[in-house]
């Protein structure tokens, strides 16, 4: 079934009851995934996916579709938040992991859509041999060298140097986007 | 991460390059309707509708909050005004912020700055409301008593002033000013705990 999230954003914000419960069926299992994907347990991350449902669906009347961001990228970017203070509370609190400190710098959801949007564009520039792999390897698959050469019939360093030239290009299709400058110019990850 | 040496020739624009990618797949993941993410718990899916449920019973009071204002009684007193202003059940809406069982207050303090701040309530608020009603457990008259007798119940530009004046008479007749200095200094520890990045 497809959802709406933009309608779901704003039937919460005229306080459906139904809007509620599907905003919780919808985004409880992804938050908790995402939570998981980033080392809590399987309580910490049930825990965290319950509270950010309560906090994030209470604001849900301040998301603002015209700044020009996404109802799911503005959840997310709360979502990471609460992660990062979290790990804050730590009684052994480290400096912030590289993906996390990203991820502050990432406080406004129109920048995380551009940024997206730039890198799902970038991959389609792709020549179709070289997009297998990054989808593999790195969008969502995060497949070993030796799974991705068993698939392709190659060897695995050859999967290894195919790869390895794919993000190259990668990296040359997006370092002169302008969707993607200020995060490579933006403070200290 | 699963990024390890993807793009591995280590200097800086290189690795938050090789973040951006993974956040911006994490995000597409996030928001496809057709990458499903991996099964929960019938547990965890009932869990998720009660915590919005009360979000949403946090909106409604929130609603009515705004425009009854604020009252001089106890965290307990006002919520419970509150919800049968707004038609909303109370327990679970308490039980989502760590507030469980039938007793009043004293309720835990992190779970009382957590539930305040989701009912916007500012601090000097919530202290209110959670002073008024230690206070009274300890014997103190009620504030609203004190307010009547003093006659300053508009307090000017700052209303709120006036019932935190009336809030340390009445502990101050029965010696408790230090035990309310540490209520404050307790929540405010709390509160500022529970700030989730505000």
């Amino acid at each position: 079934m497809h959802t709406d999230l933009e309608a779901l954003a704003g039937r919460m914000a005229a306080m459906e009851e139904d809007a509620f419960r599907e905003f919780a069926d919808f985004f409880g299992p992804r938050l908790r995934a995402l939570f998981r994907s980033r080392g809590l347990s399987a309580a910490e991350a049930d825990d965290l996916a319950v509270t950010c449902i309560t906090d994030i669906a209470l604001k849900a009347n301040r998301y603002d579709p015209s700044r020009g961001g996404r109802f799911a990228a503005w959840v997310f970017t709360l979502a990471y938040r609460a992660l990062i203070d979290l790990w804050r509370r730590q009684p052994m609190s480290e400096p912030l992991p590289p993906e996390l400190a990203l991820a502050e710098s990432l406080d406004d959801p129109a920048e995380l859509v551009e940024l997206t949007d730039a890198v799902r564009e970038a991959v389609a520039k792709l020549p179709a041999s070289e997009q297998i792999l990054v989808r593999l390897r790195d969008l969502g698959g995060m497949v070993s060298y030796r799974e991705i050469a068993e698939r392709l019939g190659i060897q695995p360093s050859a999967a290894r140097v195919r790869h390895h030239r794919a993000l190259r290009r990668l990296r040359s299709l997006l370092e002169p986007d302008p969707r993607i400058q200020w995060l490579l110019q933006r403070g200290s990850a | 991460m699963g990024m390890d040496g993807a793009l591995d020739t280590g200097s800086r624009e290189q690795q938050r390059l090789a973040l951006a990618i993974q956040i911006s797949d994490e995000l597409s993941r996030f928001e496809s309707d057709g990458i499903q993410p991996p099964a929960v718990t019938a547990a965890f899916r009932r869990r998720g509708r009660t915590a919005a449920g009360a979000a949403l019973a946090i909106a409604r009071i929130i609603v009515e909050r705004s425009r009854v204002g604020f009252l001089p009684l106890s965290l307990s007193h006002y919520l419970e005004e509150l919800s049968k202003s707004a038609q909303v059940e109370l327990r679970p809406l308490l039980a989502a912020s760590g507030i469980e069982g039938e007793g009043g207050e004293p309720w835990p303090l992190p779970a009382v700055a957590r539930l305040c701040r989701r009912l916007g309530l500012t601090f000097r608020e919530a202290f209110l409301h959670l002073g008024i009603g230690q206070a009274e457990s300890i014997g103190a008259r009620p504030v609203s008593m004190v307010m009547a007798r003093r006659r300053t119940a508009s307090g000017g530009s700052d209303p709120l002033a006036a019932y935190e004046a009336a809030l340390r008479e009445a502990v101050a007749e029965i010696d408790a000013t230090e035990k309310l200095q540490a209520w404050e200094a307790d929540l405010r520890s709390a509160y500022e705990e529970s700030g989730n990045g505000e």
